[in-house]
Formats: structure tokens, sequence, C-alpha cells
């Protein structure tokens, strides 16, 4: 026959919650400390990482900032080689042509005081070389 | 009953345990195991991880090294690049000075030698007139009395029945010799010059004796149209000729004169003349010159000169080379014996030259040596090796599609301003540096035009490997006739040298015009179009010219690209189709193309290059293929695309290509590119690197990607340069250049 014998099952619930009380202090607790402690090595270790490869992002920024910079370098090198040469070159060419021109004037010169002495020295001798165009014609 | 009831609860445990075990432990055990794996997968993530922030740590400063160390090695590139163009920039100063100077020096001698020449010119008017009035006075009576025996002497030497004479003999016409004198002739020797005549002629000839005062002293006899003249007059008028003719006379005029004078040309000469019948339109009929030559120079009073075009029974036409303002009729014309010669060689370089090449540029005297019939041979089949070398235009849709190669013709037509001229002064700008000779012939070409092309040769300085033969539009019609022949035979004259020519007609169409106002003038038969029967002949015989010579004959080539204009677009009609049948392949340019905007306006259906395949860069020739086939198919498929708007991804895509290759090879004037650079661009383009770009963006690409390939892959821009194949490697690297190129293209 069934019955509900209500001392005992008041002594079952409290040996329930003595059992619960002892099961949590000595095992739930350590084992959930546990798990949380190794958790939060594990996040720590995670966020480590990520947080390293934030550095490394960063870095590899800074290195592309650095390359970029050296690359702005080099064209301002380039910008300013072109724009020495260019200038050099202006100046260059200007100086050549500025001797071509004076050469020019010279040899302008030159040759108007050949001529001027040609003509002279022709002048006077003329009559010698028809002279002796005439001799050699009639020999 | 105590005991029962913990009997009970320990049956029933064991149940339970038995029941539990068995249904629950295998799902326990699998959940404990799945547990116990996630968690040591996560253990070792977390130690991987904790790992890889050590080794992330470790290495950040390598990253911040060696993005240090790249930025360092970028700028002291930079600073390597700068010195090195610097340094080159420097030379090519130095270059620039040199050439300058150099050609200061010439310009100078040029201009000394005029100035001088000029005052020869004038002082020896002065001296022979001088020398004529001497010679008429007293002191050397004794001497002209003498001369008549003398002449007499050299005339039984000399005298002789040319052909014509015979040929009047035979036909029973008589001969008529006149003896001319100074002063009365004594009839002693007239007597016996008349026993000479008759016994050279075999027969009696119809004789006279004449006086002219004018011949200051000696004899004259005329025989036909054969003059024998021992004249004191002709004499004096010989030497002024010889003088004036001479480019060189030396510092010192009056020593120049002493020798020239002192070694005078007594001898009497022996010439041909005629006399002016009729004179219309730059043509002229002339009675007399019996045996003239065809082609011959003819030398009319005054230093005007003309060439014999036509040869009839009683007459000779001769065109006339220069202005004719002071010929009258009855003026006297001498042959020279000797066909038209128009100065060369290398001297002429940067020079501009008239249709008979005499300078016109302003810069003096011309200092050449050597001179060269207008008209010559050209080079038989023995002489000439296969085309083998190319002549790049820097052009890349020529370079590409119609390729030239060293001693090639090349016909370059199109309607007006459709780039033709372009293309010619482009591809002479590119041959800066390239060891050929360029020459530049404008036939009938407005003086402005020329004179622009000039100045754009000279700021690019092109003009100092070029020579420009200018005919003006304003020149009568026969120096437009023999400008090209003048070029040509300049040309030649290199050509023979060992030396790389490439010379340009601009243009054909011009000259055939010219020449059939000489041939109608000349009143021979009009034919198609009113151009005479020999207007092929006119062409063919200048073009045949240019050849590339085996290593025997000196290994040197003259490649010709001659310029015909059509009118809208006809390009059968008479002067086309000659050329084109002449030449080894034409370059189309298309007036529609030229308004769209694709310039050059190279119609690639229509445009050959019969022989330049074989001379066409080997790496050229490797990709070039496929771009032809891509462009075609672009043209059938765009006429087709009009119709329909719902086109397979195939047309699609062969329509993009064709864009992208049409915008590849638009290219602005003056801007010639190397082989590498169109290689590399028309590589890029055939293996669809462009085929994602916008259209507009195609040529940046290109330029980008061209300096890029100089800039990193230098070695294999000179492996396409040298003309060898790429091999698979090399294609390789090429693609991962264009790759690298593409990812840093925005």
């Amino acid at each position: 026959m069934l019955s509900i014998n209500i001392s005992e099952l008041l002594l079952t619930v409290l040996s329930f919650f003595v059992l619960m009380f002892l099961l949590n202090k000595l095992l739930f607790k350590p084992v959930i400390r546990f798990r949380e402690e190794r958790q939060s090595r594990m996040d720590e270790s995670f966020r480590q990482e990520s947080l390293a490869q934030e550095q490394q992002a960063q870095a590899q920024e800074e290195a592309r900032q650095q390359r970029l910079a050296g690359l702005k370098q080099a064209q301002d090198i380039a910008a300013r080689t072109q724009a020495q040469a260019g200038e050099e070159w202006q100046t260059a060419e200007k100086q050549i042509e500025q001797e071509a021109q004076a050469a020019m004037a010279q040899a302008a010169e030159d040759t108007e005081s050949l001529r001027a002495a040609s003509s002279r020295s022709l002048e006077q001798r003329r009559h010698e070389l028809a002279r002796t165009l005439a001799d050699r014609l009639s020999q | 009953m105590g005991g029962w009831n913990i009997f009970y609860a320990l049956i029933n445990f064991a149940i339970l345990a038995f029941v539990l075990v068995k249904f629950g432990k295998k799902m326990v055990v699998n959940m404990i195991n799945g547990n116990r794996q996630q968690i040591s997968d996560a253990l070792d993530a977390a130690k991987a991880a904790g790992e890889n922030a050590q080794h992330i740590t470790e290495t950040l400063e390598d990253i911040r090294a060696e993005g240090q160390a790249q930025s360092q090695e970028i700028v002291s590139q930079a600073r390597e690049r700068s010195a090195q163009s610097l340094s080159q920039s420097a030379q090519a100063r130095q270059e620039l000075a040199e050439s300058r100077r150099k050609q200061t020096r010439q310009d100078a001698l040029s201009m000394k030698r005029q100035v001088l020449g000029q005052l020869r010119d004038e002082e020896a008017a002065d001296i022979l007139s001088e020398a004529g009035e001497l010679l008429k006075g007293a002191d050397y009576a004794q001497a002209r009395r003498a001369m008549p025996e003398r002449f007499l002497e050299v005339l039984e030497q000399k005298l002789t029945l040319t052909d014509s004479d015979r040929a009047r003999l035979r036909w029973g016409e008589g001969l008529k010799a006149t003896l001319t004198g100074a002063e009365e002739i004594d009839p002693e020797i007239a007597g016996q010059v008349r026993a000479l005549v008759e016994r050279k002629a075999g027969t009696s000839v119809d004789f006279e004796t004449r006086t002219e005062e004018s011949l200051i002293g000696g004899l004259r006899l005329q025989l036909g149209d054969t003059v024998y003249d021992g004249s004191l007059s002709y004499m004096l008028d010989r030497l002024g000729q010889e003088l004036e003719s001479q480019e060189d006379t030396g510092e010192d005029l009056a020593v120049y004169f002493q020798e020239k004078l002192a070694a005078a040309d007594k001898e009497p000469g022996c010439f041909q003349t005629g006399v002016v019948l009729s004179l219309a339109d730059g043509i002229c009929r002339i009675a007399g010159l019996s045996d003239v030559m065809a082609g011959e120079m003819l030398q009319f009073d005054g230093g005007l000169r003309g060439m014999v075009m036509d040869i009839e029974k009683n007459t000779v036409s001769a065109v006339l080379l220069g202005s004719y303002e002071e010929l009258h009729e009855g003026a006297q014309v001498r042959r020279t014996g000797k066909v038209m010669e128009v100065p060369v060689g290398e001297e002429l370089i940067g020079r501009v030259v008239d249709g008979l090449g005499r300078p016109v540029d302003g810069r003096g005297a011309l200092l050449t040596t050597h001179t060269r019939p207008v008209e010559s041979p050209a080079p038989g089949i023995i002489a000439r090796k296969p085309v083998t070398v190319p002549l790049q235009t820097g052009i890349k849709a020529i370079d590409a599609l119609v390729p030239i190669g060293r001693g090639q013709r090349e016909l370059i037509i199109g309607d007006r301003k459709t780039g033709k001229t372009s293309i010619a002064v482009d591809t002479i700008i590119n041959q800066k540096g390239k060891d050929v000779i360029c020459i530049y012939v404008a036939i009938g070409q407005k003086e402005s035009t020329v004179a622009g092309i000039v100045a754009k040769l000279r700021e690019l300085g092109a003009m100092d490997y070029s020579i420009v033969v200018s005919a003006k539009a304003s020149d009568p019609a026969p120096m437009l006739y023999i400008a090209p022949y003048t070029g040509a035979a300049m040309g030649e004259y290199l050509m023979y040298q060992g030396k790389h020519v490439l010379i340009v007609y601009d243009d054909l169409s011009r000259h055939a015009v010219a020449y059939r106002e000489l041939s109608l003038l000349l009143h021979r038969p009009p034919g198609r179009e009113a151009y005479p029967g020999d207007v092929f002949y006119l062409h063919s015989r200048l073009l045949e010219r240019a050849a590339c010579l085996n290593d025997e004959n000196g290994g040197g080539s003259m490649t010709a690209l001659p310029i015909v204009e059509t009118q809208a677009g006809d390009i059968s009609a008479y002067i086309p189709t000659n050329v084109i049948s002449i030449t080894d392949g034409q370059i189309f340019l298309e007036e529609g193309l030229f308004n769209a905007g694709v310039r050059p306006a190279i119609n690639a259906g229509l445009s050959v290059s019969r022989v330049g395949g074989a001379a066409q860069p080997k790496a050229m020739k490797q990709f070039a293929s496929r771009l032809r086939m891509d462009l075609a198919q672009h043209r059938e498929l765009e006429s087709f695309a009009q119709f329909g708007s719902d086109l397979d991804k195939a047309t699609r895509d062969a329509l993009n290509r064709g864009r992208k290759l049409t915008e590849l090879l638009k290219q602005k004037r003056y801007d010639p590119k190397t082989v590498a650079e169109q290689v590399v661009a028309i590589f890029a383009a055939n293996e669809g690197y462009m085929d994602d770009l916008d259209t507009e963006r195609v040529p940046e690409f290109e330029r980008g990607l061209t300096a890029y390939a100089y800039e990193q892959a230098s070695d294999l821009c000179q492996v396409i340069e040298g003309g060898a194949k790429l091999d698979k490697d090399q294609i390789q690297q090429l693609r991962r250049l264009i790759e690298e190129f593409k990812k840093n293209f925005s």
C-alpha cells in the first residue's frame, strides 16, 4: 500500500539540499571556476592575437606609409631632376644659341674683313691679273 | 519494514543504474568526448593564437624595418636614376652643343664661300672685261694675227662630221659652213679652212665668211649645228663660266685668280648650238642641236638651264628650269653634253634645296663635291636582296599591322586632310639615332607648309639626318616634275655608299599633274584622265630605284614612302591604281575614321604590306596576328551589331575588345613609340588586360604600363628591341608584370 511518509519526505528533501550544498561547495564551484579561468585564459590568448594582428596591420600600414613616403620622395626627386634638367637644358640651349650666334657674328665679321681685304688687294692687282690673262690667251 | 524499504530502494537504484548505463552511456560518453574535443580544440586554438601573437609581436619590427628598407631603396633608386638622367642630360647637352657647333662651322664656311663667291663673280667680270679690252688693243695685234693659224692646226685634229651632218649629206640637204673672224679674214686661211671642211665632208659645202668685231680675236667655224670656237671672246666667256661654277675659292682671291687665270684654257672649244624658235608656258622649241640626247641639259644665254624632253625631226622641245622672262626668240642655246645632274652627298644633310639641288634655306653655298644624274637606272635583280630589316615608323597601327622594311616601297594614300604627311613626318622623326638618312621631297606643296615641316623637323632634331627637297606650288611644272628624281638621285648616292635612306615623295598625284601639264604643252596625246601614255613609267622608274642592296653592293637601302591623294576616297582612279600596283603595299587613310577621332586614320582592312612581314621584329610578329584578327572581327561585328540590341556574351566581348584595340591604336602626332612599348601594349590588349577598363582610360593605362615595363623589366624590353622572339618564361614574366601594374592602377 502506497502512502506518503511526511517525515521521510522531509528527510529526503533535507538530505537532497545537504547534498546539493555539499556538491555545490565541493564540486560545482571549483569546476565552474576552473572552466572560467580556462575560458579567460583562452580569451586572453585570442585578445592578444587580435591585438597583435591589429599591431601587425598598424605596422604594415606604417610600412606602407613609409613606402608611400619613399615613393613620394622619389617622385619629388624625379620632378626636381626633371625640373633641374629642363632648366639646365634651357640654359644650355640659350648658351649654345648665344655661342652660335656669337660665332656666326664673328664669322660674318671675319668674312667681311676678308672680303674687304680681298677686294682691296684685287683692286690693286686687277690690272696685273687682266694682263696675265691676256698674255695667257694670246700666247 | 524499514529493511525492506532499503532493499527496494537498492533494487530501484540498480534498475535505474542499469537502464541509464544501458541507454544513456553512449550518449553521455559521446557528449563528454565531444565536449573534451571542443575544449581541446579551443585550447589548441588559443595556444596557436598565443603563439601567433608572440610571433607577430616578434615580426612587427621586421615589418617596420622592411618598410623602412623598401622606402630607402626606392629613394636610393630614385637618386640613382636622377643622377643617371642628369648625366644623360649633360651628355645630351654636350651632343647638342657639339652638333650646333658643327652646324655653325658649316654655316660660317658656307657664308664665307657665298660672300667670296659673290666677290669672285664681280671681280671676274671686271678682270675679264679688262682683259678683253687689253686684247683688243695694239699691244696684242700681233698675237691676234697669229691666232688663225693656230686655229687651223687645231681644226685639222678636231674637225669631224657629226651623225646629223652625215644624215644631212645622205639626204642631199648639203652642209653649210660659216667662218667668222673679228677682222677681215685672210683669204688664204679661209681657203685652207674650206678645203679642210670639204675634205672631211667628202663633198663641196656651202661656205661663207663673216666678220664680227665682238669675237675680239681668233676664228669661229660653224659647220651644220656644230661650232668650233677659237675666238678670244669665247675663251673669256668660258673662263667666266668655269670660275662661276666653282664653289671653293680658298682664302686668298688674288692667289686664286692668279692660279686660274695663268692656267686658263686657250684651246678652241667644240659644241653644238641651236636657236630658240618659240617659247610658251615654260616649253621652248629649238632649231639646231641636231645631235642632242634625250634628257640632256641645255644652257641658254644668261645662265638659264633647260632639259630636253622631245626630239622631233627638225626641232627639239625643252622644258625650262627657272624663270624665262629674259629669253627671246632667236636666243642661242648650247648643248652641255650631260644629262641633268644634281649635287649629292652627306653635305646636303640638314639643308633645304630646290628641285635642281640649289640651296633655298639661306644658309649659303652647298659644300658638296659630287654630282649624280637625276635619271639613272634602278638596281637590277642581282644587286638586290630581300627586305629583312624593319624600318620602324614608331606608329603602333603601322608597325603592328602594315610593317615596313628597309628597301620597301609603301604607299600612303588617302583623301586630303587625312594625315598622310603626318605619318611620313612621324616616321622621319622616329629615325633619330637609327642610322637612317631621311629625304623629304615636297612636290607642289605650299611654301608655308614646307616651312612648317622644316621647322618641326628642326625643333625635334630631325634635320640632323634629313634633307628637304622642295618644289613649291608656284614653281613651273618642270621643277615639280624633276624634284622627285632629284631626291631619288640624292638618296641613291647615299644608298650606294652603304647608307640606309628613307625617302618621302609628298605627293605623287601632284607630280603626275605636273607631268600631265608638261605633256599636254608638248602636244603629246592625252590618254585616260588626260594623262599621257607613259604616266605609269613616270612613277615606276622613280619607285623602282628604292631598293635593298646586297652586301657586295654595300648593303645600303632606300625605303620609299610615296604619298598619293585620292578624291572622295576613290582608290580606283588612274594614278592611285598605278602607284598601288608599283608599290609593295599601301597604308589607306580614311576620312570617316579621321573625323571619328581615330588618328592615324588607318583603315586596317584596306592597308597591306606585301613584304614588310618578313622584316617585322619577331616579338611583334608573335602578337600582331592576333591583333589583326580581333580588329577584323570587330569590324565585321560592328556593322552587324548596329541592327540588333540583344547580343550574346561572345559578341559583346569581341566588340568590347575591338573598342579597346581601336583606342589603343590611336596615337598623337610627334609621339613615336619604341618596339618594346608597342609590343607590351599590344600584348596586354591581346591578353584581355584592358577589357575591363573604361575605353577612355586605355591611353593612360598604356602610358603607365609601358613606363612601368621600362622601369621594372628593362632586360625584357631590350630583348624585344633586339628583335628576338619571346619564349614561354618571358611571356610569363610579361604577364606577371602587367598583373602587377594593373593591381596598382586605379
